[in-house]
């Protein structure tokens, strides 16, 4: 495979990824967002994402590199506690690969310079963090994200989603999608990514370089598969979390998408990013899959090659670019 | 089965006396035809099935299953007592326009095709009423209301689907339109044990009695010496 994945520790082959969580936090706190009042009641402080102990986390790191994962990328977006040489350093520590990210999450966590900045300005901004680095780490990102908190693509989350598209345009890396407003039971299918989708070819980014996450919280398995038709990734990201979605439901919609054709199209990840779900606070952490998730799929008859396709290979498709 | 608090219930009144008195009670099963209660043919477990959620429903159908044995017991009881046994059930019949509810939710049922059948355990004499209603409350039927006033019926023993939907609407437009009402509760089917939880608790807050299968068929055993109960 061409090209190079960009880490926290300076770019890699994409075949050196390995097994890859593609949607993960390490280091963030939500505390820090900038208008917390955007989150209404659906979150109250105590349930704030917050994952914010290195030698804690710098355990989980290993306890996966342990399990059989190399690498992970982290999604948390500057504005609520992105830092990257946190992220070296754990990653130096636990010999675990990890991705940083260019862009923005939703609405409540941006950095207050989307307000005034225009979308060209931001999209230089994020392109520099991926050409040469963030601030003055000298430590560049390998994914773009973008984020909705509504019910669909607006407002400063359009601004923020155009201004990726510029920079996807410029760089050839990957979109990351979050895609689950806070009102979630109200958005079809769990996903707007439909939208994002056209926006972003309307952008003209190509969809293959698109990776549509959180689509198992509320799946509905027709619009994966126009998505996965259309050539993006679909990112089973929230695996664990059984108050979306079961996870044997989960399971049951892998095979499926597999059994239409789209396991070059798949992706699996937890989202962790509060302490309860890592192993110091009762939870499975990053070794859900390898401890609980990749068994149910085996027993579905999912082959073991099915599933390095889409732990090992397909990461490594999405997150290579051709940056050097 | 998940336990929740329900603060409401601290505070407001009992619920009234239900008289069981044959002559003025009811039997009303609600949605427990194909649609809801057809664990492999009906539209839920279909729909399920074509958007490979089935899992998702699991909880539903597996109470389904366990509270069908009550469900025909009662039945049985209440025509042994010759007490009006009726149907409600989310649909329409031919030539009727889809309700805004039944175009809003995409739940539009014919009932006089295979949506509209019963499991043979609680099929429908010939003499016992099939109500069509547009809305989850089984009042949303007028036909259903009518009949009730002109049986004199001032008191509804309900069971069915689905407790934290369906029903839990029925029983609030019972208590709007003063007729008691007393829910089987383990012939109620939620569709999930949170929201049977939540539904059991909440709905008590003075509106509807609660009463096991076993406690009715007991207290009905007492209608051969007394005529009626009060419970």
């Amino acid at each position: 495979m061409a090209g190079s994945v960009n880490t926290v520790l300076g770019p890699i082959h994409p075949d050196e990824l390995g097994f890859c969580l593609p949607h993960e936090h390490v280091w963030c706190d939500q505390h820090l967002a900038r208008r917390p009042e955007l989150f209404g009641l659906t979150r109250s402080t105590s349930n704030y994402m917050r994952l914010d102990n290195e030698a804690r986390m710098l355990d989980e790191l290993q306890a996966y590199r342990h399990a059989g994962g190399r690498a992970i990328v982290e999604v948390t977006c500057d504005g609520w506690g992105r830092d990257l040489d946190v992220l070296a350093r754990l990653s130096e520590g636990s010999e675990v690969h990890i991705v940083a990210t260019a862009g923005f999450y939703i609405e409540p966590c941006m950095p207050a310079f989307i307000d005034d900045w225009s979308v060209e300005r931001l999209a230089d901004h994020i392109t520099r963090e991926i050409r040469e680095g963030v601030g003055e780490t000298g430590r560049r990102c390998g994914v773009l994200k973008s984020a909705v908190h509504r019910a669909r693509v607006e407002g400063l989350e359009l601004k923020g989603l155009r201004a990726v598209a510029i920079a996807q345009r410029r760089t050839g890396v990957a979109i990351t999608t979050h895609t689950t407003g806070a009102r979630r039971q109200e958005v079809r299918g769990g996903t707007v990514g439909v939208e994002q989708l056209a926006i972003l070819k309307a952008e003209g980014v190509d969809p293959a370089r698109l990776i549509v996450g959180h689509v198992d919280e509320r799946p509905d398995i027709d619009v994966l598969s126009a998505l996965a038709a259309e050539g993006c990734f679909i990112q089973f990201d929230v695996i664990d979390k059984e108050h979306y979605l079961l996870d044997q439901t989960r399971a049951e919609l892998v095979q499926a998408l597999i059994e239409r054709g789209f396991v070059r199209h798949l992706l699996l990840s937890h989202d962790r990013n509060r302490d309860h779900e890592m192993r110091y606070g009762g939870g499975t952490g990053y070794c859900h899959l390898f401890e609980r998730f990749l068994p149910r799929l085996r027993s579905l008859g999912v082959s073991d090659q099915q599933i390095h396709a889409i732990t090992v290979e397909n990461p490594a498709r999405a997150f290579a670019t051709s940056l050097t | 089965m998940t336990m929740a608090r329900h603060p409401l219930t601290l505070l407001t009144r009992e619920v009234a006396p239900f008289a069981l008195n044959p002559a003025s009670v009811c039997l009303l099963l609600q949605d427990l035809h194909a649609p809801f209660a057809d664990p492999d043919e009906g539209w839920m477990a279909a729909r399920a099935r074509q958007k490979v959620l089935s899992r998702e429903f699991d909880e539903y159908f597996d109470t389904l299953r366990l509270i069908a044995p009550n469900i025909a017991a009662l039945v049985r009881a209440f025509r042994s007592w010759s007490i009006p046994v009726m149907y409600s059930c989310l649909g329409r019949e031919t030539g009727a326009e889809p309700s805004r509810f039944q175009r809003a939710t995409g739940m539009d049922w014919r009932l006089d095709g295979p949506d509209g059948r019963f499991p043979p355990a609680w099929q429908p004499m010939s003499d016992e009423p099939v109500f069509s209603r547009p809305g989850w409350g089984a009042l949303s039927s007028h036909s259903l209301l009518r009949y009730l006033r002109d049986a004199e019926i001032d008191s509804v023993v309900v069971i069915g689907t689905m407790f934290d939907f369906g029903i839990r609407q029925t029983c609030v437009e019972l208590a709007d339109h003063g007729f008691g009402s007393l829910i089987v509760s383990d012939a109620v089917c939620a569709l999930t044990a949170s929201g049977y939880a939540h539904t059991a608790g909440n709905i008590a807050h003075g509106l509807t009695k609660l009463r096991s299968t076993a406690e009715l068929l007991d207290l009905m055993a007492g209608l051969a010496e007394h005529g009626s109960v009060v419970i």
